[in-house]
């Protein structure tokens, strides 16, 4: 039986991942939110020093973050709602 | 016995306490009410219904403790009740999800040139800003509440399990699956716009 080959020309897709990108790709959420803890930090640095496709997923899924807070413009507070519910407040019981 | 309760603080120190502590959160829960409700009206009433029920419960919320978050909880279950009541009418947020569905999925050419050539008096900034705007508001609700509060009001994970009432787990599958799918709405809009973002070096 013939060995299985790995296409040559499928390296540069970002499907062939190893399990350590794998690994990284499920922790990118956490560390772009601040809730990876210290040792999953190291691992992903260390881990995108020597992987490329990592560091560019990375920088993408930070952008969207940055890209949302900076376009969703926050809504003005309607000016009577403050006093409507002041007032309801002080009528209730 | 019913009075009970009640009888610890006069109305006055009540509503002080109320004011002092849940009040300065009326910006953030107004806009978490508008992005889910997607109407100023609405909006509204769903605030204007949290507080008042807030102020029923008062004497459950411990002092000092997370208020806004204690809030954002309120609004997202009235949210949910009121989003069963009225899911007999579903005009407005169809209409939503119908219209950002063919922005990103049917533009063809002639159209394409049309509305840039058209727009060019509007700043990119605006145009980014609509496009990440409907992008956000055509996800499904679940997937859009993550992204409000996790990116936009910038509550942990711990705070956002609370608020929706799901385990840490959840709350992290959903924001992974929300992310890639504004990242997939929003890579299709860059292609149409001529942004090349494969290869930026």
């Amino acid at each position: 039986m013939n060995a299985i080959v790995t296409p040559q020309n499928q390296v540069s897709t970002a499907d062939n991942a190893s399990p350590d990108c794998e690994k990284v790709v499920s922790l990118l959420d956490m560390i772009i939110d601040g809730e990876a803890t210290s040792e999953e930090k190291t691992y992903f640095l260390t881990h995108v020093e020597n992987c490329k496709s990592c560091f560019d997923a990375h920088n993408k899924h930070q952008q969207l973050k940055s890209v949302l807070q900076d376009n969703i413009k926050r809504r003005a507070v309607p000016n009577n709602l403050l006093t409507s519910i002041q007032s309801v407040i002080k009528a209730t019981a | 016995m019913s009075d009970q309760r009640g009888s610890q603080l006069s109305k006055e120190e009540k509503d002080a306490r109320f004011e002092a502590e849940l009040l300065p959160i009326l910006d953030p829960l107004y806009n978490f009410a508008f992005r889910l409700t997607l109407d100023e009206d609405d909006a509204n009433d769903l605030v204007q219904e949290t507080y008042l029920k807030a102020y029923r419960f008062f004497e459950y919320f411990e002092q000092g403790t997370n208020a806004k978050a204690w809030l954002f909880r309120i609004l997202k279950n009235s949210f949910i009740n009121d989003f069963r009541k009225k899911s007999k009418q579903p005009a407005k947020v169809d209409y939503n999800e119908v219209e950002s569905y063919y922005n990103t999925e049917g533009n063809d050419n002639d159209a394409e040139i049309a509305t840039t050539s058209d727009m060019r008096s509007q700043s990119v900034q605006d145009l980014i800003g609509d496009e990440v705007a409907s992008a956000l508001n055509s996800l499904p609700v679940d997937f859009r509440t993550v992204i409000i509060l996790c990116d936009l009001e910038g509550f942990t994970y711990e705070e956002m399990a609370k608020i929706l009432d799901i385990p840490i787990g959840t709350v992290r599958s959903r924001l992974h699956r929300a992310r890639n799918f504004l990242k997939e709405k929003l890579e299709n809009y860059a292609k149409t716009m001529g942004y090349n973002n494969t290869d930026e070096d």
